[in-house]
């Protein structure tokens, strides 16, 4: 369970650039809800994503999850209780190893490594057994170097890495838009089926309208740092991702027209 | 034969050090250039507990323990501070310099008495060559550190350093400290520096404060060479690939000595060597455009780096067993007197200079009747012991070392052949002996601290009353040192001279010293004997004068170069003395009988165009007594001949 009150985050204060990424976000991600996020560039849902796996420290607010409060704490602190999927493909894996250490990675997460060898002919075929999940034989690849992987193959396996320890939270962000039509599937067919099978708490920021209806037990929709809309499970059912787009083309509209603008637009009109 | 050995074995000890760089450069990107400075202090702590009596080979851990010391230090401020790895590399390694001194209280400590695990070894040598004894007891202990290191490596922990390196952005996800890891990987690699240098201090028989200089090229060399040879991603394979690509360097050194190239250039091909393979690697590859891409694609090296590897270690390889193969056949021999100098100083050639010449005279013609081999150290100390080393593998009848660095090296190496030693201040500091009488039974030589205190009676002559002199001098080298030492000694004798101190730590400081002495009111600079001080002294003579105050040195060699009076040995005829006992050794005489000599020949010089310029008076009793004398720009110096007794022992001036 995520509670997050009062968030803040303002890019490049006080300069020209100045930024308003979080303006006091309120969100409360209950146990076991799969939460998709939407919204336009700039919106401030990969930071809301950043502030929670704490790549970068908010100005103010407060972050609890599961009851104790990380706001500052750093990433790898909280690393225990969250998992991540990046954008980027390779983010998530080390390409110069092979894929039963970077599956030993994702094994120990959270947890001191010491110098012994747990490697194991037992651990090995517990790895096999997890990579076979993923229906991309590389079960048997297990000494594969990771960096002659496709960037769809590193992806699934990054989400194998994500819920090997199945986390409190699983953050994903935007975890399938660098990859072509067919390696999205399926990352989003494990997305699902891993979510489902571990009742993982999750929060996915995507691009995509349809993802964000199809997948998910909630939506919420962001703009300017905030949360503008928040669409439960009941109405996702109904909704269609031409009404999401309906409600987005209603902001484009209410931000462009401008009282000025609307000034002047009369006056051409006159 | 000890020539190769000699270097297999130093690139096993070298090793250790590699491995460190591996581990910092290869796993983290992480170019660490404290290795400079913590090679060094390896060595000093080691040669430090040794000196104090501690087993040669407790010393290891101790030094691998200050070796992690530097480095976390290196960790710390890049991790902590968020400062570039090359620049808190630098910065420590800089610092180290002077804790590294202070460690050693002297910029050199000999361990030829000492008990060292070389000779812990020679004493259960079961009668093997020494050199050879001791690569069987380093292939035994370079097996278990290669086996234990690749292990260690392939743990949990070590995976996760591995991981670190590879993507940090990943293993902070899988809560690991970035930082934490990053600032043990440093600490451990510079552990391993740190027994790198306690090994080599024990194998070449002493500690230096400029043994590391330059390490981190080196080693970079020797990571590069093992990943050419053993490209593998097993980790077991690249580790061996480093300690193999460190003997390969070390090979590469002495073939570089034996074909007869200078030192010096080998450091410029090392470092073109690095910069071409790391212009050809993947790390710059992947940002590679235009030009630099071009430059890849033309020089091929990416694609066959197996194949330059294989071959660069069959033309190595090959050419030792040609030359060894041909050692064979070799024509009666003619005696081979092999000259060591330690650098390019004057003092240094003047000496071989004089010392060739005197041969010459006393009827030893290069070619016909002796082969004369010389070789030199370019002022890099380590680079003096594989000389030896090559000089051991000619068979050289008689060593002849010139300045305290080579006799040093020599004295440690040669045990069954002669040694004439010449030019150096002060023989029983580095362990030849405790008199001139009582030394070990191969060695003899031409010495002597230079005559201070007659220095200051010529001054005396100058100027009465109360006075205030100025010198100026660098702590690192012993021999400054003593030989402040013996200016101290000789002004308690004189109460009237008040001398003003400034030590510098490299040329580029003289000047300034120089100023800082004169605001301080200094009548005259009384300069002793210092390497670095003379490399300058052009910016001593520009100060002296603006300030009209004159210049009074024991460096015979200074006169023409601007000092008002010189008052010093002539190296010349140091060299002429050490072919005098090079000749009576080979006409049947053991070294163990004939004594230390002291300098025979003293030269009083006077600069009277440095006298009018600065309008002083030269007092009539020195005019008379000078030997050498500057006139209108002129040197005028009668040459040169020994006396006959040859020695020294009693005062020069009344």
């Amino acid at each position: 369970m995520i509670v997050i009150s009062r968030l803040c985050k303002i890019f490049n204060a006080g300069s020209a650039d100045e930024m308003i990424a979080l303006n006091e976000v309120n969100l409360t991600v209950g146990e076991h809800e799969f939460v998709t996020v939407i919204g336009t560039n700039g919106s401030g849902k990969s930071t809301l994503l950043n502030a929670i796996a704490g790549n970068i420290v908010p100005d103010a607010g407060k972050i609890t999850v599961n009851g104790s409060e990380v706001t500052a704490k750093a990433d790898f602190q909280r690393a225990k209780y969250i998992s991540r999927v990046f954008q980027n493909p390779f983010s998530g894996t080390a390409p110069g190893m092979t894929i039963a250490e970077n599956l030993l990675m994702a094994y120990n997460r959270g947890r001191h490594s010491y110098p012994v060898i747990n490697l194991n002919a037992k651990l090995r075929d517990y790895f096999r057994e997890q990579l076979a999940i993923l229906d991309m034989n590389l079960e048997n690849r297990l000494e594969t170097i990771m960096g002659s992987l496709s960037g769809g193959q590193r992806q699934a396996i990054t989400l194998l890495m994500a819920v090997l320890r199945p986390p409190m939270v699983l953050l994903l962000d935007e975890h399938t838009a660098a990859l072509d039509p067919k390696s999205a599937n399926q990352i989003i067919k494990l997305t699902r089926r891993f979510i489902k099978e571990y009742r993982l708490t999750t929060l996915m920021v995507t691009h995509s309208m349809q993802q964000a209806l199809e997948l998910g037990t909630r939506t919420i929709m962001m703009h300017h740092g905030q949360i503008i809309e928040d669409i439960p499970e009941e109405e996702k059912k109904f909704l269609t991702t031409e009404d999401l787009l309906c409600k987005f083309e209603d902001i484009r509209k209410t931000e462009k027209l401008t009282p000025e603008m609307i000034e002047i637009l009369k006056n051409q009109y006159a | 034969m000890e020539l190769w050995l000699g270097a297999i074995n130093l690139g096993f000890l070298y090793a250790f050090m590699a491995v460190g760089t591996f581990i910092t450069y290869k796993l983290y990107s992480f170019p660490d250039i404290t290795i400079d400075g913590t090679f060094t202090t390896g060595a000093a702590v080691a040669s430090i507990l040794i000196f104090d009596g501690w087993n040669s080979f407790l010393v290891v851990p101790v030094a691998f323990l200050a070796g992690c010391m530097a480095g976390s230090i290196t960790g710390f401020i890049h991790t902590r501070f968020k400062i570039e790895g090359l620049l808190a590399g630098i910065l420590v390694m800089t610092g180290l310099y002077s804790v590294d001194l202070h460690i050693m209280g002297k910029s050199n400590i000999p361990l030829l008495s000492k008990r060292t695990f070389i000779s812990v070894l020679s004493d259960i040598n079961p009668g093997l060559p020494p050199e050879l004894w001791t690569m069987l007891f380093l292939v035994v202990l370079v097996l278990v550190f290669w086996i234990l290191v690749s292990l260690f490596l392939k743990t949990d922990f070590g995976l996760t350093m591995r991981a670190t390196g590879n993507n940090p952005v990943m293993i902070s996800a899988q809560g690991v400290s970035v930082n934490r890891m990053k600032l043990f990987g440093i600490t451990f690699a510079n552990g391993l520096v740190g027994i790198s240098g306690a090994l080599i201090a024990q194998y070449q028989g002493f500690a230096d404060i400029g043994m590391g200089a330059g390490s981190i090229i080196f080693s970079l060399a020797s990571v590069i060479i093992g990943e050419a040879i053993l490209h593998k991603r097993s980790v077991f394979l690249q580790i061996l690939g480093v300690i193999i690509g460190s003997l390969i360097f070390r090979l590469a050194v002495a073939l570089a000595l034996h074909v007869g190239m200078d030192p010096n250039d080998l450091k410029l091909i090392t470092a073109v060597f690095v910069l071409l393979t790391l212009i050809t690697t993947g790390a710059l590859s992947q940002e590679a455009t235009g030009n630099l891409r071009k430059i890849q694609k033309w020089l091929q090296i990416r694609r066959n780096r197996r194949i330059t590897g294989i071959l660069l270690i069959i033309m190595v390889f090959g050419f030792i067993l040609f030359r060894l193969a041909s050692t064979g056949a070799e024509e009666s021999r003619k005696v081979k007197i092999g000259v060591i100098l330690a650098n390019n100083s004057d003092i240094v050639t003047k000496t071989r200079d004089g010392f060739y010449r005197e041969l010459e005279n006393l009827g030893y013609i290069d070619g016909k009747n002796c082969i004369i081999l010389e070789q030199n150290a370019e002022g890099d100390i380590p680079t003096n012991l594989t000389i030896v080393d090559h000089f051991l593998k000619e068979e050289v009848d008689i060593y002849v070392p010139i300045s305290t660095a080579s006799t040093q090296a020599a004295l440690n190496k040669v045990k069954d052949k002669p040694i004439v030693f010449a030019t150096v201040a002060n023989p029983f500091v580095i362990g030849a002996g405790t008199s001139p009488d009582a030394h070990p039974p191969n060695i003899t030589g031409v010495y002597g601290a230079s005559p201070i205190g007659d220095l200051l009676k010529i001054f005396r002559m100058f100027y009465q009353g109360e006075v205030t002199i100025g010198t100026i001098y660098n702590p690192a080298y012993p021999n400054t040192v003593s030989n402040l030492k013996d200016m101290k000694q000789a002004l308690q004798k004189d109460p009237g001279i008040k001398l003003v101190e400034t030590t510098i730590s490299g040329s580029n400081d003289v000047y300034q010293a120089a100023l800082a002495l004169i605001s301080k009111g200094i009548k005259a600079f009384v300069l002793i004997n210092d390497i670095t001080v003379f490399n300058a002294f052009e910016s001593v003579v520009r100060v002296s004068g603006n300030a009209g105050v004159p210049i009074f040195t024991c460096d015979a060699e200074r006169l023409a170069d601007g000092a008002l009076i010189v008052y010093g040995f002539e190296y010349y005829a140091s060299g002429m003395q050490a072919a005098h006992l090079v000749d009576r050794i080979l006409k049947g005489e053991s070294p163990r009988n004939i004594p230390f000599e002291k300098y025979a020949l003293v030269t009083l010089g006077v600069n009277y165009d440095i006298a009018n310029i600065l309008h002083i008076k030269i007092p009539p009793g020195v005019s008379e007594m000078a030997d050498a004398r500057v006139k209108n720009h002129k040197l005028i110096k009668p040459p040169l001949k020994l006396p006959d007794g040859k020695k020294t022992e009693e005062p020069l001036l009344p």
